[in-house]
């Protein structure tokens, strides 16, 4: 569910195209606020994905997210009897969850009393999207919530993945979801300085890496991924898109929002991800970047980048796939995990788009001239986040 | 008299929503909770759906006998053209 639209096809045939799904907000009145864009999935119908009484019971990046899980579960293909539902999880991201529906509702209580307010309201709760999938998909293994902000989606990933591979589940689903457009949030985002001022054409209002980068625009979306044990899915027969093969977190320990311009505990993040994949900075092909288009995260980034690839660093290519898609917070992780995983699947490097004039901080290759083919034996994604946070993960192509 | 029918209908919906079932099995008639399973948390959902559609209060205190589509219906009945803000309202 990104800002390209629904389900994964309309996410990959964009990001090829270096399509934006940044439109003019028009949800509510922006003309307070110095940002005027954002990224909505178009065409979401949660009555679609979900009976009407959880889509009125809950908010809309739960809808969002079993939507995500859904699709992900079918598109995994798992017929009855192939996979133990006892050892099948969900670890699932999010950072802002339930925060704007709360916010409405509280404005209910104190306008029009509690009656008014839904009486499913402590379902709002920060664990409540994990727990909703277990109970779409009948899956009856841990059902975790994970909230590390921007990192969230990556963590998730992370945390599962070290679970089935130490034994303890076969199967989870994980990924990530968040629906942050909404005033309190956006207006508070924007009096912060974190959102792009653009004022041109939205589509261009995203622009990680450029020299005029101003902010990142505000994106809903969920991305939700199947990871199994490698015997069960050959057992199986599942299509294999990538092998998930490293996870590293760190914490920079430095500031509740920016991170650490030394770039010290990102690069080492990235390190232990390789390290846990039992790769080296030479084997990564192709890295997705966090590169969200604000300032301090960019140059960032490139000097974390350095301090890994060293004079390799150049010669990599880089790409901001919320240079299209926004940031969707939560959500970001996954949903570029997944643009990470169809690279290796299809053998093509999607590009950064809007890069007018590159900031000299920010100088590498960031596939600004569209996407290449590209055979990509492993890639890097990367998201870092509120609270000194990093987080990274390894795929490498399949074995046949 | 169709004013009265169409409420029922909509109500059979609203009932049929929170407990997840065909709209054809809320029969007239039948226990809502021995038959149709509702619980405490489903009859409180049911009407809070039931006041958002028909812009009612009804105190939660009154739904204790209520077991049937007509008890329902009865309850919104007796609760429309009371008017007035809704208690706690400010």
């Amino acid at each position: 569910m990104t800002p390209l639209g629904v389900g994964t096809e309309s996410l990959w045939s964009g990001v090829v195209a270096g399509e934006s799904g940044i439109r003019a907000l028009d949800a509510f009145d922006v003309s307070p606020y110095r940002s005027r864009v954002a990224g909505e999935v178009p065409d979401f119908r949660p009555d679609d994905h979900l009976g009407l009484r959880e889509v009125r019971a809950f908010a809309r990046y739960l809808h969002l997210g079993v939507a995500a899980a859904r699709l992900a579960w079918k598109d995994a293909g798992v017929s009855p009897g192939q996979i133990d539902s006892d050892r099948t999880g969900v670890c699932l991201g999010t950072a802002v969850g339930a925060m704007g529906r709360a916010a409405d509702d509280g404005v209910t209580l104190f306008q029009k009393g509690l009656s008014r307010v839904h009486p499913m309201f402590p379902l709002q709760y920060p664990g409540t999207l994990p727990s909703e999938v277990a109970i779409a998909l009948g899956l009856h293994g841990p059902a975790y919530s994970i909230g590390t902000a921007c990192t969230a989606a990556a963590d998730a990933i992370g945390l599962a993945f070290a679970q089935v591979r130490s034994g303890m589940m076969d199967v989870a689903i994980v990924g990530g979801s968040d629906a942050p457009i909404f005033p309190l949030l956006f207006g508070s985002f924007d009096r912060m300085g974190a959102l792009s001022t653009w004022d041109g054409p939205p589509a261009c209002a995203s622009r990680p890496f450029s020299a005029d980068r101003s902010g990142f625009v505000l994106s809903e979306g969920a991305g939700v991924l199947v990871i199994e044990a490698e015997e069960i899915a050959r057992e199986r027969g599942a299509r294999v898109y990538a092998e998930l093969s490293g996870f590293g977190a760190t914490c920079d320990a430095h500031h509740h929002l920016a991170p650490d311009p030394e770039g010290t505990q990102g690069a080492r993040a990235i390190r232990l991800a390789l390290e846990h994949a039992s790769l080296r900075p030479e084997d990564i092909d192709y890295v997705n970047a966090h590169g969200t288009g604000t300032p301090k995260n960019d140059s960032t980034e490139t000097t974390i980048m350095k301090l890994v690839f060293g004079e390799l660093a150049p010669r990599i290519p880089v790409s901001s796939s919320k240079s299209m898609l926004g940031h969707t917070i939560g959500a970001s992780g996954a949903i570029e995990l997944i643009i990470s995983a169809l690279a290796i699947y299809h053998g093509v490097v999607p590009p950064t788009i809007n890069l007018g004039e590159q900031d000299p901080a920010c100088d590498l290759d960031y596939v600004a001239d569209g996407a290449r083919r590209q055979t990509i034996g492993a890639a890097l994604s990367t998201s870092f986040g509120f609270g000194s946070r990093n987080a990274a993960l390894v795929l490498r192509a399949a074995a046949q | 008299m169709e004013i009265a029918t169409a409420t029922k209908g909509r109500l059979r919906e609203l009932i049929a929503i929170e407990l997840q079932l065909p709209v054809d099995e809320i029969r007239m008639g039948v226990s809502l909770r021995r038959d149709l399973g509702m619980d405490s948390v489903a009859a409180l959902n049911i009407l809070f759906a039931a006041e958002e559609e028909f812009e009612i209060h009804v105190p939660e205190t009154e739904l204790e006998g209520v077991d049937d589509v007509d008890g329902v219906f009865s309850l919104i009945e007796r609760y429309r053209g009371v008017g007035g803000p809704a208690p706690g309202a400010k």
